[in-house]
């Protein structure tokens, strides 16, 4: 058995491992066009903002290939794959066969086609290379296109380095994909305080400057500039996808089947290239997280390794921690309308509660949760999580849910009325306890 | 696997568990009369909450926080098989926090990292064991409750 | 949590100890581990059952329980917690002292002053409903204006006892304020106790000090012997012992005073191995009042067939004559029919020289020593014993640096009783002194040995009469090494109050509060001159001594002048 995975970051590293507990002997060949191996994508801010060294990048040790005895081709690319005679081919020319084949390609950061988009100092940040190129612009002023969880992060590190700081966001608010409008209100006065200029409902129109960029045009401001960020989002890099002939689903990532499996026989994908069943919304969606890119390659990685494995579904799930200080995240749907293609009876609630320094929203359809968001208190989030992605009814928990002294025990009566879902054998364990 | 086992029937609630956690475990002292006015805060790892009954962190076969750190600061012990946060290149970022299902990790903006039981990784004995007045909290080999592995 | 190893420093309790381990009889030791750890809030202070709505905690390390219900806060349930004890100490010297007062009152005493008994009689009734006034005389004016300033000079029974105790029942007061409390009320308690000495010696006269025999040796094996356990009214006392000799029955003593002159009640043993004699099977009677007796001892009596009598009990009666004579009479009954049970009695006895006069010329020659420099300072021992130590250890290990280090040890109560089983008590036992103290020890008298017992507070107060130096002036510390009781806590509030740096084992439950042990340090020092110490830090007995030696021997701190 011949596996091959194109990829090299979360979901990859997770189906390797996955693959090698099941199959100690087979081949794995691993192909990233990344020159700089292992390192995590979600922490290039950290290092743009020079809190973290490349080294703490990482999140496996750098004999990690070693250790678990992959074949990787670290900088090499693939460039076309052949699923009749089940090669891939590489950049080099070289090709390989492959019995079972993951594309773990990940996604491209999205390049608006704005006039003067290609002056210099102007970069998106997802690759090493992008944050390298970043770290070593000098400049005093910077601006980033596009708030959400990159544009934010971005934004911070380089006020952390020193650097003036503004953020245009097309939409109302900040964070459109995360949080609502309340509490990305809050959010906005947070980063406001910590010395970021925040533009919201303006659309860059253009980049001026002389070869480098010196301004950024919005319909209604112009802001000067040496430096741009482009944080517009990220489109899933489905080219080889594409190429191979697998269906790309309705949300432009590459369908896959609770198995992982593509349209193509032998053929997986997983990480944020590919398009799964949302929970919360009810439909096929791309939620590119790190926490769902690692579990959908373990289940590719289970499932090509022969071993049976169902991947439930994915929610997005984001959170801010203390990169600002201030500790928020959301899960799931952020308004009750983005829940498609909900039959007519369906009853959404939207939960709210504020209170001074905090906010909490819960969403619930048919009285399980598919979306909520926490703002200034965050602990014990995890159990709305699993609640979430277990879709029961908590609808008499919910004052529960809302509340500071949640915990764990608190939910014991839905463990028991549902054991059928709640599986996992931890559960069991402590319910044989007595509880 | 070790685990721990926590009898509802003996434990009454008294936190004497969370107290020595904090005290013997958490805190630069080491010693209750010491660690009680630590700065910061030493931050108790098991928790006795709502009913009388002590949760540590179940040390999942399958643990959504290692599947969620972003940066392998989450990392399982190979030889006990303990889930442990790995302090020094944790960045605060609270995923793990985000996807625990029982909610025993704790994010501390005072110390930077999110914080959570290892067992007493270093010690050997549990100290909640230990601690425990009515012997309500033990240690016992972890069951298979599944027939198979997948 | 930990346990101790080593139980005892007495050899001949450890004995019994490895017995008792043996026969599975349950000592204090064997209770203490089999419920460890103890409760950390409660050790701490952080924890109130005053009122249903509890019982509440702090929790140090829960920011969503750091508040009782009724708002009380860690700095003030550590501080009640501390006026708790200090409530009960009073009140547990405030007993004797009525119990005495009433036979006195009856006739049931008869006295050899009777006019300076009726006087003493008559101060009592003063000092419990009006307070201090009548006493003044007898203590520093430095130290009265103290307690005045602070508001802490007694006033009475509902001024300083009832009062204190509606602290407990409620009100805003702050840290400091209910601490003050604490002190009004401990000294009320000292004052009492000042009184029982003066009663005691208008009753039965005051010959001096007295040679004691003491220790488990001191049972007889061919006759009967009665053991009175805790405070119980000295006339019982003097009835018991008068009756006693003429049937040659032998009366000895735990935790109680061993001297009502003419007579002698040996301590059979000190608080911690309080239970020891009656494994001896010598015991045929013991006589149980309340204070420090062990309820343990119901079983340890049912065990080794011993008759236990209880003098306060409610339908008991009240003239101590007859209730003597009963005594007298059960006993050796008890005797007769535990002819067939063995007697093991240690052989281990000791001598002491107990109840030296505080107040005699000694003061004069050891502050003269003092200023001398034949001493470097002094140091007042008291207290009883603690599980939490290794029996009398601490007291031994601290008394025997000092006394080689020049330090006068003036030692009282149960401390005594602990340090003369060792021999400390003993004009005959060498025990290594530094030259200055022999010196000074042999110029005090014939046969006055290492440690002296006496009276500690009417030594402080002979020692501020004589010299011109106030007390809070003076290089003296006291030590309660393994503190057991509440009137302890009670007895070391009111040596702070006087002026006396004092060293408290184990810590007290205040250790929750910054704010509280603050107070007991900083604000104390600047109240009344001394500072209550709690030392949070775990050391060994050495390093416990170390702490006063190293406080008289910083130099002076400097002067403040620029240099030149």
């Amino acid at each position: 058995m011949k596996y091959v995975i194109v990829g090299g970051s979360a979901a990859a590293v997770s189906a390797v491992e996955a693959i090698r507990s099941v199959d100690k002997k087979a081949g794995i060949d691993l192909f990233s066009d990344e020159k700089t191996p292992l390192f995590s994508r979600v922490l290039l801010p950290y290092y743009v903002a020079q809190q973290l060294s490349k080294p703490l990048l990482n999140f496996r040790s750098a004999d990690f290939f070693d250790e678990f005895d992959i074949s990787a081709h670290i900088g090499v690319r693939i460039v076309s794959i052949d699923p009749g005679a089940k090669t891939v081919t590489a950049g080099t020319g070289e090709t390989f066969p492959y019995d079972r084949l993951l594309l773990a390609t990940g996604g491209n950061a999205i390049v608006p086609k704005i006039p003067g988009v290609d002056k210099a100092g102007v970069s998106t940040l997802k690759t090493m290379a992008d944050a390298e190129r970043i770290l070593n612009l000098s400049g005093k002023r910077a601006a980033v296109i596009g708030a959400g969880s990159i544009g934010v992060e971005s934004a911070i590190s380089l006020l952390k380095r020193g650097m003036k700081v503004t953020l245009i966001e097309q939409l109302g608010q900040v964070l459109p994909t995360v949080f609502d409008e309340e509490a990305a209100s809050i959010i906005q006065k947070v980063i406001e305080g910590m010395g970021v200029e925040v533009i919201t409902g303006e659309r860059a129109t253009e980049f001026m400057g002389n070869g480098q960029v010196r301004a950024v045009a919005t319909r209604g401001v112009t802001i000067d500039c040496d430096m741009v960020v482009l944080a517009v989002g990220v489109r899933p890099a489905v080219e080889l996808g594409r190429q191979a002939g697998v269906e790309i689903g309705m949300m432009g990532g590459i369908k896959t089947d609770p198995h992982m499996q593509t349209t193509a026989p032998g053929i997986y994908a997983a990480g944020d290239v590919c398009e799964t069943f949302d929970i919360a919304r009810n439909t096929p969606f791309v939620n590119a997280i790190w926490p769902m890119a690692f579990e959908e390659g373990r289940i590719a990685g289970l499932n090509m390794a022969g071993h049976r494995a169902v991947f439930p579904g994915s929610v997005r799930m984001n959170s801010i921690g203390n990169f600002i200080g201030f500790p928020a995240m959301s899960m799931g749907v952020t308004h009750p309308g983005e829940c498609s293609y909900a039959e007519a009876d369906c009853v959404i609630e939207e939960i709210k509660d504020r209170t001074r320094n905090t906010y909490k929203k819960i969403i619930l359809k048919n009285g399980c949760i598919i979306g909520a968001i926490f703002v200034g208190q965050t602990q014990k989030a995890g159990i709305l999580t699993t609640l979430m992605r277990k879709q029961v009814e908590v609808t008499e928990f919910v004052p529960a849910l809302m509340s500071k002294n949640l915990s764990f025990m608190d939910i014991l009566p839905i463990l028991r009325r549902h054991g059928d879902i709640f599986t996992e054998p931890e559960y069991k364990e402590i319910m044989d306890t007595g509880l | 696997m070790q685990v721990i086992k926590v009898d509802p029937d003996k434990c009454t609630g008294c936190h004497q568990c969370e107290l020595w956690c904090a005290s013997e475990i958490a805190s630069e002292a080491k010693a209750l009369p010491l660690s009680i006015n630590e700065e910061p805060q030493p931050v108790p790892r098991v928790f006795v909450e709502g009913k009388p009954f002590a949760l540590q962190c179940r040390h999942c076969e399958e643990a959504p926080c290692l599947y969620a750190c972003p940066n392998g600061t989450m990392r399982r012990d190979p030889q006990t098989g303990l889930v442990y946060v790995h302090e020094p290149t944790c960045i605060a970022c609270w995923m793990c926090v985000m996807v625990c299902p029982f909610g025993i990790i704790t994010p501390s903006p005072q110390f930077k990292v999110a914080i959570k039981c290892d067992r007493c990784r270093n010690m050997g004995y549990p100290i909640c064991a230990e601690a425990c007045p009515t012997h309500a909290i033990t240690v016992e080999e972890r069951k298979d409750y599944r027939k198979k592995k997948f | 949590m930990e346990f101790i190893q080593k139980k005892t420093a007495d050899p001949a309790v450890e004995r019994f100890v490895l017995k008792a381990a043996d026969q599975e009889v349950s000592l204090p030791w064997d209770r203490y581990e089999g419920q460890l750890p103890e409760c950390g809030f409660c050790e701490a202070g952080l924890s109130c059952r005053d009122c249903l709505q509890g019982p509440c905690i702090s929790h140090p390390f829960k920011e969503s329980n750091k508040v009782g219900v009724c708002g009380k806060d860690k700095d003030a349930l550590a501080v009640q917690s501390l006026l708790r004890l200090v409530l009960k100490g009073t009140m547990a010297y405030l007993d004797p002292l009525n119990d005495f007062v009433r036979e006195v009152g009856s006739g049931a005493a008869a006295p050899k002053d009777k006019k300076k008994a009726d006087q003493v009689v008559k101060q009592v009734r003063g000092l419990l409903e009006k307070g201090a006034q009548g006493m003044t005389a007898d203590f520093p004016k430095q130290i009265l204006d103290a307690w005045a300033t602070r508001g802490v000079m007694p006033e009475g029974l509902s001024r300083d006892l009832i009062k204190a105790s509606q602290k407990l029942e409620g009100g805003v007061g702050s840290v400091e304020e209910t601490l003050l409390w604490a002190f009004k009320c401990a000294l009320l308690g000292t004052l009492a106790y000042r009184l029982h000495g003066k009663l005691k010696a208008a009753v039965f006269g005051s010959p001096g000090a007295t040679q004691v025999r003491l220790n488990l040796g001191v049972l007889k094996k061919d006759a009967p012997n009665i053991v009175l356990y805790g405070r119980m009214s000295p006339v019982l006392k003097q009835q018991i012992a008068l009756k006693a000799e003429e049937k040659n029955i032998f009366v000895g003593g735990v935790c109680t005073d061993p001297l009502v002159p003419p007579h002698i009640f040996s301590p059979v043993t000190n608080y911690g191995s309080q239970e020891i004699p009656l494994m001896t099977g010598a015991v045929d009677l013991v006589v149980a009042g309340d204070q420090c007796v062990n309820p343990s001892l119901k079983d340890f009596a049912k065990e080794y067939t011993v008759k236990l009598v209880c003098p306060n009990s409610l339908t008991q009666t009240a003239d101590p004559a007859a209730l003597a004579d009963e005594i007298i009479r059960l006993a050796m009954e008890s005797y007769d029919l535990r002819k067939d049970i063995p007697r093991q009695i240690p052989d281990a006895v000791q001598t002491a020289v107990m109840a030296f006069d505080a107040a005699g010329p000694g003061a004069k020659k050891i502050l003269d020593a003092l200023s001398a420099g034949k001493i470097k300072g002094i140091a007042l021992f008291a207290g009883s014993n603690n599980v939490k130590f290794t029996q009398d250890r601490e007291f031994i290990t601290i008394v025997e640096r000092f006394l080689k280090e020049d330090i006068l040890c003036i030692s009282e109560g149960e401390a005594s009783v602990g340090l003369a089983k060792y021999g400390f008590l003993n004009p005959k036992e060498t025990k290594e002194c530094g030259a200055g103290l022999k010196g000074l020890l042999s110029s005090l008298g014939d046969a006055v040995p290492a440690v002296i017992d006496c009276n500690a507070t009417d030594f402080l107060l002979a020692l501020a009469k004589t010299g011109k130096t106030p007390i809070k002036g003076l290089p003296i510390a006291a030590y309660f090494a393994e503190a057991g009781r509440s009137t302890e806590v009670a007895k070391a509030l009111s040596w702070v109050a006087m002026g006396v740096n004092t060293y408290f084992w184990p810590c007290l439950p205040v250790t929750g509060s910054p704010r509280t042990m603050e107070a007991l340090s900083d604000f104390c020092g600047e109240a009344f001159g001394a500072k209550l110490n709690i030392v949070t830090k775990r050391i060994e007995a050495p390093a416990k001594a170390e702490l006063f030696l190293h406080a008289i021997s910083a130099p002076a701190p400097m002067s403040g002048k620029a240099w030149k």
